[in-house]
């Protein structure tokens, strides 16, 4: 199995539901960050303009997260 | 810090990051309490990143001030504040979100470097779900944005201890920028 630069960073899971459940079925999301996935960085990487990065709390759009997802 | 409406209810749930477990409180003196033991190379990162916890801190610090200083006693009562109104005034304290104070033993610290570091980049997931779970529970937008730029920040500072790892295993091979 590679790294899964592919597979998207938000991941769907489902409970196991009983007949008997009084919640209506709902489809849960667990997060798989960027630092998870790439956890050493490379070099020669992109990079946001000083005042972007400031706002989004990183340099590189490689590690950018956003929360909730787009 | 811009916060856009008057809601002590999102300040109790803040709080969490202000004295809770994984909060910025036992962030910061986790990592500036580890650097002494831990081996020179990485010394620097957590000097760095204990430091900047400091800063979240006054950021989280900020918003709960703005979200509860004019509030009225009856207001808090209503957002679940009536007993930290009672204990603390309009004064922030060091406890979670469900009133558990501050204690020391949130401050991992086993002395061995490894041992550490998964601590750290632990406490930083569950600083970064934290945040998540707050910020599914607001709708202001100023605040949204502080959250989402302070969850970043938990994902780099992961990434951080993570290739801290890496250097204690010596296993990068080629120069790497930090």
């Amino acid at each position: 199995m590679t790294v899964d630069g592919n597979l998207p960073e938000w991941r769907p899971y489902v409970n196991y539901r009983s007949p008997f459940d009084p919640c209506s079925a709902r489809v849960k999301w667990y997060d798989v960050p960027p630092e998870v996935t790439h956890p050493v960085q490379k070099s020669a990487r992109k990079q946001y303009a000083p005042q972007e990065a400031l706002r989004k709390g990183t340099l590189w759009p490689e590690y950018d997260s956003p929360y909730p997802p787009a | 810090m811009r916060v856009s409406k008057c809601d002590p209810r999102l300040a109790k749930m803040l709080i969490e990051q202000y004295g809770g477990a994984d909060g910025e409180l036992s962030a910061a003196l986790r990592y500036l309490n580890q650097r002494y033991s831990i081996p020179d190379k990485v010394i620097g990162l957590l000097t760095d990143i204990g430091t900047e916890e400091f800063a979240h801190l006054e950021m989280i610090a900020t918003m709960v001030y703005k979200l509860t200083k004019d509030a009225t006693p009856e207001q808090l009562r209503e957002a679940g504040l009536g007993d930290h109104y009672v204990n603390h005034g309009y004064s922030l304290f060091y406890h979670d979100a469900a009133g558990n104070p501050w204690t020391a033993a949130y401050i991992a610290s086993k002395g061995d470097p490894i041992a550490d570091l998964y601590e750290d980049i632990a406490a930083e997931e569950k600083a970064r779900a934290t945040y998540q779970w707050i910020i599914d529970n607001t709708d202001d937008p100023d605040i949204k944005d502080s959250l989402r730029f302070l969850r970043e920040r938990e994902v780099i500072h992961s990434l951080r201890f993570r290739e801290a790892v890496e250097i204690l295993k010596e296993y990068q091979g080629s120069k790497k920028v930090f």
